[in-house]
């Protein structure tokens, strides 16, 4: 059978071979066009190399087109062969009065990728460099890189011609291209070859308005990652930009904001910026109206890292981000963040209504987002507390099963009563949370139940028994859940001293021998504790805070130095990913990046200074870790660690603890 | 940018594979079709195996492949796909496998002059057109496998399915052509309506888009409402057509748009969108909804809804399709139209819980409603019940109408002197985008 096939196949070469030879035209083109064929459904027709070659000497164009496609694929298997053509090649360069001709062979010669051909390349590139046709230039300034990449010790003489070139080159198109091919050789290079001065930049900003939209995002694209030498300048390369705002090709419209949003931190005149920023913000929600989902969600994605910065973007416009109930889900999770993050003192209450209507959508997963911003925008505000609480338990009460929102309930009402311990007195919410407490089955959830229990016992009719429920399950519990019982059960034990004095021995019984140090070194502190002195444990544990403690929540998503990176490389997939690009990929360098602090656009009109912001980081640096509930971690090593060596001085930070 | 881009058939056959940057292995085409078979359904549009970035789009079955090692765009990167496939239609008219297959070398000269090193080039069909040296050849117009064959997926970002184009599926090759050029405005309406029918938010995404087969690419004036404005100043009110926010194709110069309302074109060939816009004013919603949910017992709702037409008379829209969701403890849901109602028909479906209220043709001012009798299995109570149902959503498409009043005053064919008078054919539609009400 095998013989058969190759047989078959080499008789289908042997056909090939003769018509390729034919002394008809005709018949030469069909035979291209069937090698061409079998080139791209894989079949190996390198053998019929030479016969092909010698149909160059035709000047029918479609007959050329076809053989340098053929000649790319196959010149890196036949170097040796390879070099017939360049005499072609040569002669269609210099003598072809066709551009097209011209610009096919130049184009065709750096896709060879040999390096013993590329010096017979050097002459002819630089002869289409200075062509008079720009459709030759163009191609041969692409042509570069190409040859770059594999000889780079050639280059020297057209790297510099190509500078000059930059100074004097008056199409559009040639120095997009001129600018996107030394760029790609900067990165190989590793060396600045862009020398970028008034008279270029002038040059740059005509060819944006001439360009074609591709090459508008290649000089836009480079502009962005320029650093203007003061105001003036910026204030030029934006206002030359703004056209660009209303492009039709979305990713023209968003390299323009890159620029636009970049050169912001150039200008000296406040008022300017507020009315450049009145310009782009409608620019940007016209993004998000665009018909593809997919595009949609990259503008989503980094809209949450412009808003880091620019809050005052989408000052008032909070409604744009409101889900619609056709969108795919991956918008919705998109949409909920950024509602979050645009949230403030004044818009809250409308983010809140608009969630309360979410909260009943179908998909449990999206509830439980909602659930979960919910409670992130009442941390934030102290206002917005009552209005949560109010809508967590309106969902509270028609809870009828185990599902995913539930569980971020029970944690989110967590929080909430950390934050206002009084308000476990609004709305019966305690008796509606504890009536649904056997829904909890994550770790975490039924983390936040024992909480509550523990919390609130004297509250809570059936408190003991429901902790001895608990208890008895002890050695089932994950980590986290078991830490959190000892905690409560002490408190019960401190509330109730002799309902609860078998309960706090069973418990420590069951706990004291347990694998988890964590675990076990909890249990024997407060064993010693109760131990020698019940009354100091009832103050350490039974703190009680007055009034609703002052914690927030960091929700910003980059160090302000990240963030200047990232807004570099705003549009690209590595922020798509919230990543900065040499985290996703090892073969990239991050420009250094000097600027340590970035300025932050607010709605109110005053910038606010660098260090004013550095300073709430560090604040909220010090907070305690309730609010770094995901990094369990920290909930139960620094509350052993403290109660170890509880003293006066230390004692506010463990009551904030417990 | 790109490394290679490659069409595959449905199959996973190569159909055209060209390398631009050769510095990735041979093979990605199969491990593309691997990857994107293990998804159910559409595979993502974009994912990366190997740290190889994978960004397709799918065509007429087609899959057409960009691989790249860079930190590409992503937007950039599908509308690049986006465009070369368009660049394909316009050449080839339609894009199937068997096209495709028969046009592989015109593919691979479109290809070639798109992308050179994988950096977009020219990639508008009229600049690539005397670039390119082959002829498209027609796959055979009545055989039995292209009747069989599903529609081709057109290009339009909105498919009316009331008004068929006969721009649609032809080559601007083709020299005998007639010298016609096709407007329509789209306008997509997104309307959120609370119970009372009263309306919290609401915008209107609409464009302009034009089918060229104009000889020679003459210049046009397209002239627009003169009460037209664009953007919006707060707390402005104005009895003109007020744009949010629009913007333009290549092609078009807007310079004077601000003071005579018009625009100038350069037609390119085969269909472009000369503009899109954004209104997010208040507008008259064409279509209001009026739920009225009743307790009829503990284990019985009645919920009667009421659509009215709040347009003009002569104006007639089509398909119009209401979905209300209803609670998940439904036993048993019995849908009641009008008496003698026409061309409508009311649905309960149970296994998703759901009541598919449709009426094939509705003139504007009229009226009409649908009660809903739904009867609870024992474990939920009405008064619970109530709230799982809605939120509803309704789909309709309103041909020769639209909403934000922008109006297409005259189109001027630029050069004179020419002995025929081409056809310009203008139409409007409306559709909905997301129109809800909730209960």
């Amino acid at each position: 059978m095998a013989y058969f096939g190759n047989n078959q196949q080499r008789g289908e070469l042997q056909e090939l071979y003769i018509d390729l030879n034919d002394l008809n035209f005709e018949k030469k083109k069909e035979a291209i066009k069937k090698v061409i064929a079998y080139m791209t459904v894989g079949k190996d027709v390198s053998q019929l190399f030479q016969s092909v070659i010698k149909c160059l000497e035709f000047q029918d164009i479609e007959m050329k087109k076809l053989i340098y496609l053929y000649i790319v694929n196959y010149s890196r298997q036949k170097p040796d062969d390879a070099i017939m053509v360049i005499q072609n090649f040569r002669k269609d360069v210099r003598k072809s009065e066709n551009p097209l001709v011209r610009a096919l062979a130049i184009r065709t010669f750096g896709c060879l990728r040999v390096p013993k051909l590329n010096e017979y390349l050097i002459e002819p590139l630089k002869d289409c460099i200075q062509d008079d046709d720009p459709y030759v230039r163009k191609t041969a300034v692409l042509c570069v890189p190409k040859v770059f990449e594999v000889s780079p010790e050639l280059c020297p003489a057209i790297l510099e011609q190509l500078q000059k070139l930059l100074e004097k080159e008056s199409n559009a198109l040639v120095l997009a291209n001129l600018i996107q091919s030394m760029r790609e050789i900067e990165v190989l290079y590793g060396k600045q070859l862009i020398i970028l001065n008034p008279k270029i930049i002038q040059k740059l900003l005509l060819a944006v308005d001439e360009c074609i939209e591709w090459g508008q995002i290649f000089i836009l694209d480079y502009l962005a990652t320029h650093d203007p030498v003061d105001s003036k300048q910026a204030e030029t390369i934006i206002e030359r930009s703004l056209p660009r705002l209303s492009h039709i090709n979305p990713t023209v419209t968003f390299c323009a904001v890159k620029l636009i949003l970049k050169y912001l931190d150039y200008l000296d005149n406040g008022d300017l910026v507020k009315n450049l920023c009145k310009k782009i913000s409608p620019s940007i929600i016209s993004l998000l109206s665009w018909n593809q989902p997919e595009i949609q969600y990259t503008i989503l994605r980094n809209i949450s890292l412009i808003l880091q910065k620019f809050p005052i973007l989408f000052e008032n416009e909070v409604k744009v981000f409101f889900c619609s109930f056709n969108e795919p889900y991956y918008i919705k999770y998109e949409k909920l963040e950024i509602m979050v993050r645009i949230c403030d003192s004044k818009n809250f209450l409308q983010v809140l209504n608009e969630l309360k209507i979410y909260i009943n959508e179908a998909d449990p997963h999206f509830v439980r987002k909602t659930i979960k911003s919910i409670g992130k925008i009442a941390i934030m505000y102290d206002k917005a507390l009552q209005e949560a609480v109010t809508i967590l338990i309106e969902f509270a009460k028609n809870v009828q099963q185990a599902n995913e929102p539930v569980q971020e309930l029970f944690i989110q009402m967590q929080i909430l009563y950390r934050k206002n311990r009084y308000l476990y007195k609004s709305n019966d919410s305690l008796k509606i949370l504890f009536n649904i407490l056997e829904y909890a089955n994550e770790p975490e959830a039924k983390s936040a139940c024992a909480w509550i229990v523990g919390e609130f016992a004297e509250f809570i009719p059936k408190s003991v028994e429901k902790m001895q429920e608990y208890i008895d399950h002890f050695l089932l519990e994950d980590r986290l859940v078991q830490l959190q019982l000892l905690t409560s059960g002490v408190k019960l034990y401190i509330k109730y001293p002799s309902l609860c004095s078998a309960l706090i021995q069973q418990l420590i019984n069951s706990a004291k021998d347990s694998f988890n140090p964590d675990v076990r070194d909890r249990t024997y502190i407060y064993w010693r504790l109760l131990s020698t002195d019940p009354e100091l444990v009832k103050n350490l544990v039974c703190y009680q805070v007055k009034g609703s403690q002052q914690f927030q929540k960091d929700i910003r998503l980059w160090e302000t130095k990240d963030l200047i990176i990232a807004l570099e490389n705003m549009g690209s997939i590595s922020n798509l990913f919230h990543k900065l690009p040499n985290q996703l990929y090892k073969n990239i360098k991050v420009r250094n990046n000097h600027q340590k602090e970035a300025k932050i656009y607010k709605v109110d009109d005053k910038l606010e200074s660098p260090s004013k912001e550095q300073q709430i980081k560090n604040d909220q640096q010090n907070q305690p870790p309730q609010q770094n509930q995901d990094l369990d971690l920290l909930n139960f090593e620094e509350p052993a660690s403290n109660n170890n060596q509880s003293n006066n001085k230390n004692k506010i930070d463990v009551y904030d603890l417990i | 940018m790109f490394s290679q881009i490659f069409i595959l058939s449905p199959r996973g056959d190569t159909i055209i594979n060209r390398d631009f940057r050769s510095d990735l292995p041979k093979s990605t085409p199969e491990t593309f079709f691997r990857q994107a078979k293990t998804y159910s359904g559409d595979a993502n549009p974009l994912f990366t195996v190997d740290c190889i970035q994978f960004a397709h789009i799918k065509r007429g079955g087609l899959y057409i492949v960009g691989t790249s090692r860079f930190n590409l765009q992503p937007a950039m990167s599908l509308e690049l796909l986006d465009r070369l496939a368009k660049e394909i239609k316009d050449f080839c008219g339609v894009i199937n496998e068997e096209v495709l297959r028969k046009n592989f070398i015109l593919i691979y000269e479109i290809l070639d002059e798109s992308f050179d090193f994988g950096y977009p080039q020219l990639m508008a069909t009229e600049q690539i057109k005397p670039l390119i040296v082959n002829d498209p050849i027609q796959p055979q117009p009545d055989s039995v496998m292209n009747s069989l064959r599903p529609k081709i997926q057109t290009f339009n970002i909105f498919v009316p399915n009331t008004i068929g184009s006969q721009a649609v599926q032809r080559s601007v090759l083709n020299k005998n052509q007639a010298n016609e050029i096709f407007v329509d405005i789209y306008e997509k309406l997104n309307v959120l309506f609370n119970s009372s029918a009263y309306v919290i938010n609401q915008s209107i995404e609409g464009c302009i888009q034009m089918t060229s087969f104009l000889q020679g690419n003459p210049p046009l004036k397209l002239a627009l409402n003169d009460d037209l404005q664009i953007g919006r100043q707060q707390g402005q009110y104005s009895a003109g057509v007020i744009l949010d926010d629009c913007n333009f194709h290549e092609c078009v110069n807007a310079n004077e748009l601000d003071m005579n309302k018009t625009l100038r074109i350069q037609p390119p060939d085969g269909q472009f969108v000369v503009m899109n816009y954004r209104i997010s004013g208040d507008y008259a919603a064409p279509f209001r909804l009026f739920p009225i949910i009743e307790e009829i017992s503990s284990s019985k709702i009645e919920v009667t809804i009421k659509l009215k037409a709040c347009f003009d008379a002569k104006i007639i829209a089509s398909y119009a399709t209401i979905r209300i969701p209803i609670p998940k403890q439904t036993a048993n849901a019995y849908t009641e139209l009008v008496k003698n109602a026409q061309q409508e028909t009311a649905e309960y479906d149970s296994n998703k819980k759901m009541v598919e209220w449709q009426i094939k043709k509705l003139n504007g001012g009229q009226e009409r409603s649908l009660k809903i009798k739904l009867t609870l299995q024992a474990t939920q109570t009405a008064h619970t019940a109530r709230k799982e149902i809605g939120p509803i959503a309704m789909n309709f498409e309103i041909p020769m109408f639209n909403v934000s009043r922008l109006q297409i005053k005259y189109l001027r064919i630029e050069e004179r002197g020419n002995t025929t008078n081409p056809h310009r054919w203008v139409r409007y539609i409306t559709q909905s985008s997301s129109y809800v009400c909730r209960i």
